[in-house]
């Protein structure tokens, strides 16, 4: 009797059992992506180049010989303002820089005791998240001076001066107009 | 008289009616029950973004996120089922400096016949319950109103994130 009771409590509990209510779930995955990139802002304006025209005047002290190294130095700064700082913004973290300086030179020939090209030395100061990169090449150099910055431009604000030291010729420069040019390039590196 | 008594034994059993008979039946009660359930048929989905930043400034390109849907499938049986959504930002791992951002907000849409339920992103968690009852058929998931939180330059890499929609069975909705 026990027996047959047991039985009957045990189908009676299966049958009046109700499945258990269980939430469900629907997933819906989303993936993007953001590519390595560097690109200059002014405000709000974007671009992919910076610069400007830095006129020095006249090179030559009244002996025809180059002015002072420091004199060109703050002259450069000066003439060439606010162009020479700019906010360059990398989306990735390392990017790499190359300087090349090409000195300023002068298409007449320069005789003995006469000089058409004038030397200098860039001076290009990054400003990253772990502090300040200077990369320097004289322009004696043809080849770039180059590196890899181990941290982030910074996000905000200007972060590239461009600036000069160790202006030298030798001897007298001879007359007419000089060119040069400084070229820094930024990549999004590695 | 002794064969008389013997021979009207016979009469006896002949005069004996049968017993009137009453009907009886026997019944099996027969029960069973339906849980309330709901079950995806489509239960995931991936919604490939690409190239989220602006190649002119490196910012959010919102176009690349709002809009975007994708479709799962599933039913529920129960009159008082219910929907949610919880977005959860898309996150690129990289740290984010002064300037920059990692992280993508938006809000996420899921649509069923004539209910929605929907979640932002910006704030952690599931979204507020709507009450869908009955249905089969196709949820509809919507991304919209892309931001970050600087509107700042994004961080280069991978982004990841998720929309997770639950149906429950068994929920009074507003009760």
């Amino acid at each position: 009797m026990k027996k047959i009771a047991l039985i009957a409590m045990t189908a009676a509990a299966v049958i009046a059992t109700p499945a258990m209510a269980q939430d469900v779930t629907g997933t819906i995955n989303i993936t993007g992506s953001v590519a390595k990139k560097c690109f200059v802002l002014n405000g709000s304006a974007v671009s992919s180049t910076f610069g400007t025209t830095v006129a020095l005047g006249e090179l030559a002290k009244s002996d025809g010989t180059l002015r002072a190294s420091s004199d060109l130095s703050s002259a450069f700064a000066t003439a060439g303002g606010s162009a020479l700082d700019a906010q360059v913004v990398c989306t990735s973290a390392t990017p790499s820089v190359s300087v090349t300086a090409e000195p300023l030179a002068n298409t007449v020939t320069a005789d003995t005791g006469y000089d058409n090209s004038i030397d200098y030395r860039a001076d290009v100061t990054l400003t990253t998240v772990a502090g300040d990169v200077t990369v320097n090449d004289p322009s004696s150099n043809i080849a770039a001076t180059t590196t890899n910055l181990t941290s982030r431009l910074t996000g905000t604000g200007t972060n590239v001066k461009v600036r000069t030291s160790n202006w030298t010729a030798d001897g007298v420069l001879v007359a007419g107009s000089y060119t040069g040019k400084i070229t820094v390039v930024i990549a999004p590196g590695a | 008289m002794r064969k008389l008594i013997i021979l009207s034994a016979p009469l006896a059993l002949l005069a004996a009616p049968a017993m009137a008979q009453t009907a009886v039946d026997g019944t099996v009660d027969i029960n069973g029950s339906v849980a309330g359930r709901c079950m995806f048929i489509v239960p995931n989905k991936t919604i490939s973004l690409g190239e989220i930043s602006l190649a002119s400034n490196g910012k959010l390109d919102v176009s690349k996120v709002n809009g975007r849907s994708e479709t799962l499938t599933g039913w529920c049986n129960n009159t008082t089922a219910a929907m949610t959504v919880t977005a959860t930002q898309l996150t690129n791992a990289t740290t984010a400096p002064t300037g920059f951002d990692n992280r993508v907000d938006y809000t996420a849409t899921a649509v069923t016949g004539s209910t929605s339920a929907n979640d932002s992103s910006v704030t952690a968690g599931a979204g507020s319950a709507s009450s869908v009852g009955l249905f089969s058929g196709d949820i509809v998931v919507t991304l919209s109103n892309a931001s970050t939180p600087n509107n700042g330059l994004m961080v280069a890499g991978t982004y990841n994130g998720n929309v997770v929609v639950t149906l429950t069975p068994t929920v009074t909705v507003g009760g």
